[in-house]
Parts: C-alpha cells; sequence; structure tokens
C-alpha cells in the first residue's frame, strides 16, 4: 500500500508535479537525513548530503524503472552520494558530538557527560569498519532493513550482506565488550 | 546443527533473514545450548549499543525548515530532466511562434534520422561487448567503453536518452554515461559504487588484478581496496571476495604513459586492513606479481595484468552531411 502511495506520487511527479515530490521528500526526510548524519556523523554534510540526494532522485526521477521501491532507490542514491563524500574527504574525522545534535532521552547511563563518550566511543567503533561494512551496520541494525532490500540498495549479493554484517557485529562486539551489560 | 554452525548464523537470525526452517533449528538450539544461547545475548546486547546512536536528534525547528529549505533549491532547478521522450510541451503561443516550433521540430527530426543509423551500429557493437562482458567478468566487475564522438551528441537531453536506452539493453548494470569534447564513457557495473571520470586525449588503461590465495585456511577477505597512486585518481573500489580462492577484477585507470610506451604505476592494494604498497614499470600485455599480503593465517599474492588500451568499439566514417 505504501509502496502504491509512493508510486502515485512518483507518477505525478514525472508528470512535473512538484508538491507531489515534496510529499516524498516529508515522508523519507528523516531516514535520509540520518542515513548520512550516521555514515559522516556531521550534521552539516548529512544535510547538505540529504538534501542534494533529494534534488538528484527528482531530477532523475524519469529514470526510476520502478523495479524497486522508491524508497530504496533513494537509499540508494543517498547512500552512493555519502560513500563519494566519504571518499573525498578521506579518513579525517571527529567523533564528539556535533553541536547541531542533541542525544534524546537515554536510559544507558544517567550522566549526561558519560554519556556523550559512550556515543563518541561507539561512533569510534562503527568508523573503524571497512566503509560496505558501515553501510550495512547502518542500514541494517539501525534501519532495521531485511537483507534482500539492503543488498538492492548496494548493490551486491544478499550473502555478501550476510556476511558484511557477520564482519561487523565481531568486530564491534570485541570493541564494544566493556560497554555491554549496562542496562 | 552443531554450535559452529549455530553461531555463524545467529547476526542472520537477529536481523531475521533466515529461512524459517533454519529459524526454527535455531531456536530449538538456542532453548537448549546455554553457550550458544550466551553468544547470541551478546549479539544482542551489542545491536543496543549500537543502536544508542540512533538517539542522536536534530532540532525540531531544523525539521520544520527541512522542506521549505529543500522547496528552495528545488526552484532553482529550472527544468524537469525526464527520460520519457513523449512528454512534449506545446506553448499555447501565436501562430508565427508555432510555425517556427514546427520547422524547429522538422530540423530535429531530421537530425534524429541521421543518428538512428549511429544508434543502430552503436546498438550492435554493444549487444557484441554485453555477450563478453557476460561470457567473462563476475559481477561487480567495471567494464568502461569509449565511443568515438560522432556516434552521439553530447546534449544533456540525448544522454538522458542514451542513458535510458543503454539501461534497457544492461539491466541494472549501467552505472553512468559521460561524455567529453572526444568520447563518450559508458560506466558498466553492478555495483553502484564506480565513479566517473571525463578524461580527454587520453585513452584509458585496463588493468586486472588478481588475488590469489596462496594458503588453504578458512579466512575470508571481506574488502579490498585497488588505488593507483600515480595515476590521474578514477576510482576505488571495494567488493568482497567469495570462497573462491582466485577473483579477477578490472581496474580503470589512467596511469602516465611514458615515451617508449610503457607506464609508471604506483599501486597500492588493502585487504581489509593489510595493505601494500608498491611501484612497478609496466607494458601492455604483462602480468606481473606485485607482492603478497599476509593477513591473518592466509597470504594472498597479487599480481596485476595491464590488458589493454581503451578501445574504440564504434568507428563510423563521417557523411559530411
Amino acid at each position: 500500500m505504501e509502496k502504491e502511495q509512493d508510486l502515485a506520487l512518483v507518477h505525478k511527479t514525472k508528470e512535473g508535479d512538484k508538491d507531489a515530490f515534496c510529499e516524498l521528500v516529508q515522508k523519507y526526510k528523516r531516514q535520509v537525513y540520518f542515513m548520512a548524519y550516521r555514515m559522516t556523523n556531521n550534521h552539516t554534510d548529512a544535510d547538505d548530503l540529504s538534501q542534494e540526494a533529494f534534488l538528484k532522485a527528482y531530477e532523475s526521477i524519469g529514470n526510476f524503472k520502478e523495479k524497486c521501491s522508491f524508497s530504496t532507490w533513494l537509499y540508494r542514491i543517498t547512500v552512493n552520494m555519502t560513500i563519494d563524500h566519504l571518499r573525498k574527504i578521506g579518513t579525517k574525522q571527529t567523533f564528539e558530538l556535533d553541536e547541531n545534535v542533541s542525544i534524546r532521552k537515554g536510559h544507558y547511563v544517567d550522566n549526561p557527560i558519560e554519556e556523550r563518550e559512550l556515543h563518541k566511543e561507539i561512533k569510534k567503533a562503527i568508523w573503524s569498519l571497512p566503509l560496505e561494512q558501515r553501510a550495512v551496520v547502518e542500514l541494517s541494525i539501525l534501519d532495521g532493513l531485511p537483507h534482500r532490500e539492503i543488498a538492492e540498495i548496494l548493490g551486491c549479493p544478499e550473502k555478501t550482506v550476510s556476511w558484511r554484517l557477520f564482519q561487523a557485529r565481531s568486530k564491534l562486539q570485541e570493541k564494544l565488550d566493556i560497554y555491554r551489560g549496562g542496562e | 546443527m552443531d554450535c559452529q554452525e549455530v553461531k555463524t548464523m545467529l547476526s542472520d537470525y537477529l536481523a531475521n533473514s533466515l529461512k524459517s526452517n533454519y529459524n526454527e533449528e535455531i531456536k530449538e538450539h538456542l532453548a537448549k545450548c546455554q553457550n550458544c544461547a550466551d553468544s547470541f545475548k551478546k549479539l544482542v546486547e551489542t545491536d543496543n549499543i549500537i543502536k544508542l546512536t540512533a538517539n542522536e536528534e536534530p532540532s525540531e525547528q531544523y525539521w520544520n525548515n527541512y522542506l521549505p529549505k529543500f522547496k528552495t533549491k528545488l526552484d532553482r532547478v529550472s527544468t524537469l530532466r525526464l527520460s520519457n521522450p513523449f512528454r512534449i510541451f506545446v506553448p499555447k503561443l501565436s501562430f508565427a511562434f508555432n510555425g517556427v516550433l514546427i520547422i524547429s521540430l522538422i530540423i530535429i527530426s531530421a537530425f534524429f534520422y541521421k543518428n538512428t543509423q549511429q544508434m543502430k551500429s552503436l546498438r550492435y557493437a554493444l549487444n557484441q561487448q554485453k555477450e563478453e562482458i557476460s561470457s567473462q567478468t563476475t559481477p561487480g566487475i567495471i567494464s568502461p567503453i569509449i565511443v568515438s564522438k560522432q556516434d552521439i551528441e553530447k546534449t544533456t537531453a540525448k544522454n538522458v536518452k542514451l542513458f535510458s536506452e543503454m539501461e534497457d539493453m544492461f539491466p541494472n548494470t549501467i552505472q553512468w554515461v559521460v561524455t567529453s569534447d572526444e568520447q563518450i564513457e559508458l560506466g558498466l557495473s553492478r555495483n553502484t559504487m564506480a565513479e566517473k571520470i571525463v578524461m580527454k586525449d587520453i585513452k584509458p588503461i585496463f588493468l586486472k588484478f588478481n588475488i590469489l590465495k596462496l594458503s588453504e585456511t578458512p579466512e575470508i577477505v571481506s574488502s579490498a581496496n585497488m588505488m593507483v597512486l600515480n595515476g590521474n585518481e578514477v576510482n576505488t573500489k571495494m567488493w568482497g571476495l567469495s570462497k573462491k580462492d582466485y577473483t579477477p577484477y578490472r581496474y580503470h585507470c589512467l596511469p602516465i604513459l611514458r615515451t617508449d610506451g610503457k607506464i609508471d604505476l604506483r599501486v597500492r592494494i588493502s585487504l581489509d586492513g593489510a595493505s601494500l604498497e608498491t611501484d612497478i614499470t609496466a607494458k601492455e600485455g604483462d602480468k606481473i606479481e606485485l607482492g603478497r599480503i599476509r593477513k591473518d593465517n592466509a597470504e594472498y599474492s597479487i599480481y596485476v595484468n595491464v590488458i589493454s588500451k581503451g578501445v574504440d568499439i564504434v568507428k563510423t566514417e563521417d557523411t559530411g552531411i
């Protein structure tokens, strides 16, 4: 049903209805922003990348063949743009919490300073993974997407997704072991 | 199913990506095996820690401004580039204007008719190439094709049309179409991480990297990264190596050609964390061992094969029309 609604908006966009596309932006802005934010750990970059991803989707919507869902296609554009961006900036990275972003009420630790430190350590651990494993962690663990859809987004077989996730989890488990059992 | 098998499947089990019969087997196993149940608990706890980062959130004001900001950007996009060739805009203007429009359409039609023949030869050549690609390459390999300028104009509308036609011929493989004054490049890849490059007057060289696993150990490399450091940076590529010992990889790069026809390459190869950087001088047809990389208990030998220079697959006569 949701896919059909999206496709109806896509068809309207293809006919030149900008408002229809804006409805899609409104619907997917959070997912697209967070995908870019969690991979870049930078609010400004995530804002730019997500807006550019929507613009690119709008400009190339004529090429969207509807073989997959609109959201998958949009994710694919966002992931590719983010990976391109990350390759350009290289390995320079800060793990401090971006000043434009705050932490919603968490239950893991009570102390806000400790909480920020914990977030920093988690990001460090995720950042230490190879880029494609990081993308799988983002799409699977944080966005909860099924392997089939992740495979479509990343353009690789499902087994590769499965293997990358297995490897990423093993590494993260080792790095984050000291924080387990905090709940 | 033994504990070792179960442990390798726990990640998929947690992601709910296993077939239902496996799901049941693992569920039953976890109920009776404390060791595996503990491993599963660790996985869940690690996931929960990672999910804490999902609590980071920009302000409400940011979200309120998101769409207006996008609309402003969207308004700057003057024309919507659509690949649908049947979308025709008919202005309701004066008779004279419509007359000019019709004449223009006739001229454009004549232009397109001329190019139809060229498109046919291009399609034939690409079909030939397609067969070659399917038989010789594995998924995820970039195989750029160079097409001479006469075949296709470089206008955006034409590129979109070309892109659309190419995509129909190579489902899920066309990643980019780029034109320069001298040539058009088509990027064929199933991997969406392919990047693009436009270079004038330089023909690309294809390097085929071979990774040969020397020892019989169960370790598998999850990612490999090849980079030519002294060429014009073209693309880096990562992919998962399968259990096969021998995985070919074709790299599209533009290294510096020497006057004696040889190329100097400085190459960096990374297999997961382990990397190797080396300088070589090679000529077309050479197959050279770049070095060996040891990762965990396995040793990998890396070869590079300089396959060929870029090939013009379509050569049409300029009819002078």
